[in-house]
């Protein structure tokens, strides 16, 4: 076993990294569920589109890629908008199975309309190019490239201004007290259906955040969603379902697991470990970490 | 006069009975040759499907404009048609996307694909139905595993490019040939593997394993670590075999997972080309998109080929390459990767098995497939004739092995081939 201190925090470094994906894509779940008590299973897909504008952005019309996240966040986040308006809303109060059945459609539209954009332009994978992709700088005792601390960085720097977005505005308040409780929060005159539409447009444009840092760190496919969203939504159960914290702290943990069962287990451990501390968390605390709401 | 109108109506119902007889003749009698490409169109793989596509139209469209295949049977030259049965790069797409094929589209014969575990899910169907199949590039599992069905020199499958075992072996041979003397000459030479998790993976890491045995090679294989497919972060795994400290990591999976293999391994893990070798990767990655994706850093990497994407080795066995090429980028305006080679050189099989066939019949396809011998195509063959053994029904391919270097002209990276000895452009070439 190989237990150099070196190389064990290069491991962790890996989990912390991918465990910020993680984090930013059970984020979105987390508030859309807070809010809506809605589970989107086509936000891995609203991830692959993010990652997708992203890489056109950034390969076609040359724009920085970490730019290009923020147009892309922008434009997922108005599809968000649509699908929670067009596609979510006339079934709203109708059996949940509806709902289910709804997002799995969405799943295999999305999915293929992607790969008949995807098709023209590459094959099979596709990776997002930054200006820093040779580029590393030392970190204490192991080498990191700039574009591993530009994804931590703008993570937690998204992180923040999320927090900041809930706890210190008028329409962070009205998102978390509608999470709270929906009916109370309409009777004290909070326009319900428009903290609905903000909570999907947040929600997919941290989807697309994550997917365009996915992009730049790994290829992606157009079918490369579906996975990581299962984590996500593992990480949420592992959290605390509705808890934002939870996802923070569970996408984290989520990420440094899988990492080191990697490392010690081999990759056929890799999906299969993660989910047995899931299932272990789950019986002991039935709640997940963190109960909890937006 | 009653008489001769009945007479009269008596001729007309005859010629019209004569007339939708010799309709209903000319219809039982087949007018084209029915292939069926068995491919992904959709899915993960959907651009390998459409780059086979395009190499079946172009090897048709060239059959077709010299008057299409002769079948003796019928008295008469039949035009190639294809019909496309997407497995949508799944095993339940295959067995619809098979059954589609052999039931609507009753095709003569099927073949295409590419990953034995598609295929492997239709062979049922095949075998049913006693369908000719020529499979292309995929492992020996088809061809190789008694108790998939009757004995295989009895099987209707005939793999035109078995990978995973014989590349395993040639891979065992070119690193003791030309990595060993260099990275550890007086002691064993240490490989690390990390592959695909999956038949084609498992298998080449066996045909490796068996070739050192076999040739008491001084080789230690000191790591196998797998991933899944579909998985594209190896960073993990790749930390952990550099703490091993191996001479050579043979990274193993399809074309994207090759490219992030490398990338990781040198960028983010610090494998340092100085000091290891790392390749050589499959040939399934050697496409106009691996020279491009992969990028400076792919520098001193090798690929195990047998067709390169941009190289040309000497000799008859590859005089084919430069036209089909040019026919190919012509048409479609980009250069074919291996799989659509693999794909236009069964076109011509198929073919060539129907016509000494004489017929349509697929039993006797079967049987001028297991007999056939036929010059090379574009892919180069040992002794220069396509046949398929009878053990085995596999087609022996040559492989040799090509080293990457950067081309500051087209600011990409092109090919030097180094293995083996009589086809080499160059010696193996260790970073300093």
């Amino acid at each position: 076993m190989i237990l150099d201190p070196i190389v064990l925090f290069q491991v962790l470094v890996w989990g912390v990294v991918i465990g910020s994906i993680y984090m930013l894509l059970a984020t979105g779940l987390a508030l859309l569920f807070g809010v809506m008590k809605l589970i989107n299973f086509a936000h891995g897909e609203l991830m692959m589109i993010g990652a997708f504008l992203t890489f056109l952005l950034a390969s076609r019309l040359g724009v920085n890629p970490y730019l290009a996240v923020f147009a892309s966040m922008a434009a997922v986040g108005l599809l968000g908008v649509a699908i929670e308006e067009l596609a979510f809303r006339p079934i709203r109060g109708t059996a949940k199975i509806n709902e289910i059945f709804l997002s799995i459609a969405l799943i295999l539209i999305l999915q293929n309309a992607l790969a008949r954009a995807f098709v023209p332009y590459f094959r099979e994978y596709a990776q997002i190019r930054t200006p820093y992709a040779t580029r590393v700088f030392a970190l204490g005792i192991v080498n990191i490239r700039y574009d591993f601390a530009i994804l931590l960085g703008l993570t937690w720097a998204i992180m923040v201004a999320l927090y900041v977005f809930l706890f210190h505005t008028g329409f962070g308040r009205e998102l978390r007290g509608t999470s709270q409780n929906r009916v109370a929060s309409m009777l004290m005159g909070v326009d319900v259906q428009r903290i609905d539409r903000l909570a999907f447009g947040i929600s997919a444009a941290l989807a697309a955040l994550a997917g365009s840092l996915y992009g730049i760190i790994n290829p992606f496919s157009p079918y490369g969603g579906t996975l990581p969203a299962i984590k996500a939504f593992a990480v949420i159960i592992l959290g605390g379902l509705g808890s934002v914290r939870g996802a923070v702290v569970g996408g984290l943990l989520y990420g440094i697991v899988e990492s080191f069962a990697t490392f010690f287990l081999g990759g056929s451990w890799r999906d299969a470990i993660a989910f047995v501390l899931l299932a272990l968390v789950l019986l002991i605390r039935p709640e997940g970490l963190f109960r909890g709401t937006a | 006069m009653p008489g001769s109108a009945q007479v009269s109506r008596f001729g007309s119902v005859l010629a019209a009975v004569v007339v939708v007889l010799a309709l209903s003749s000319a219809a039982a009698q087949p007018r084209t040759i029915r292939l069926g490409l068995l491919t992904s169109m959709t899915g993960p793989a959907a651009a390998t499907g459409e780059d086979q596509k395009r190499a079946v139209t172009l090897a048709i469209e060239e059959l077709n404009a010299a008057g299409g295949v002769p079948v003796k049977e019928l008295g008469a030259k039949l035009k190639l048609e294809v019909a496309i049965g997407d497995d949508q790069t799944s095993r339940e797409g295959a067995v619809s996307a098979v059954t589609k094929l052999i039931v609507e589209d009753k095709v003569n014969l099927v073949f295409g694909g590419l990953g034995s575990a598609f295929g492997m899910a239709a062979l049922p169907l095949i075998r049913e139905h006693a369908v000719p199949y020529v499979p292309t590039p995929s492992t020996p599992l088809f061809t190789r595993t008694p108790e998939l069905g009757p004995d295989p020199a009895k099987s209707m499958v005939f793999h035109y490019q078995a990978t995973g075992l014989m590349y395993g072996s040639a891979i065992a041979d070119f690193l003791i040939r030309e990595v060993k003397p260099v990275l550890a000459a007086d002691r064993a030479l240490r490989v690390a593997w990390i592959y695909q998790d999956s038949p084609f993976g498992a298998e080449f890491v066996r045909g490796f394993t068996d070739r050192v045995k076999e040739a008491s090679h001084p080789i230690e294989t000191i790591a196998s670590e797998r991933f899944k497919v579909g998985e594209t972060d190896y960073r993990p795994q790749l930390t952990k075999i550099k703490a091993l400290n191996p001479h050579v990591l043979v990274p193993t999976g399809f074309r994207g997972e090759t490219v992030a293999l490398l990338q990781q391994a040198i960028l983010d893990v610090g494998f340092d080309p100085r000091k290891v070798h790392l390749g050589p990767v499959c040939s399934c990655a050697d496409d106009p998109l691996y020279y491009r994706d992969l990028g400076q850093i792919g520098q001193f990497t090798t690929i195990l080929s047998l067709y390169s994407t941009y190289a040309i080795p000497r000799g008859p066995a590859f005089s084919k390459w430069a036209a089909f090429r040019s026919s190919y980028e012509k048409k479609f305006g980009q250069l074919p990767g291996l799989l659509g080679v693999s794909a236009y050189d069964a076109v011509y099989v198929a073919a060539k098995a129907i016509e000494t066939a004489g017929s349509l019949d697929r039993a006797r396809i079967i049987d001028a497939l297991g007999k056939l011998e036929m010059p090379q195509l574009v892919l180069p063959v040992k002794g220069g004739k396509i046949r398929f053994d009878p053990k085995y029904h596999e087609v022996e391919f040559f492989l040799f092995v090509q080293q990457m270097f950067w081309d500051d002209k087209v600011k990409e990276l092109r090919p030097v081939i180094i293995w083996p000895s009589d086809i080499a452009e160059a010696k193996y070439r260790q970073p300093s």
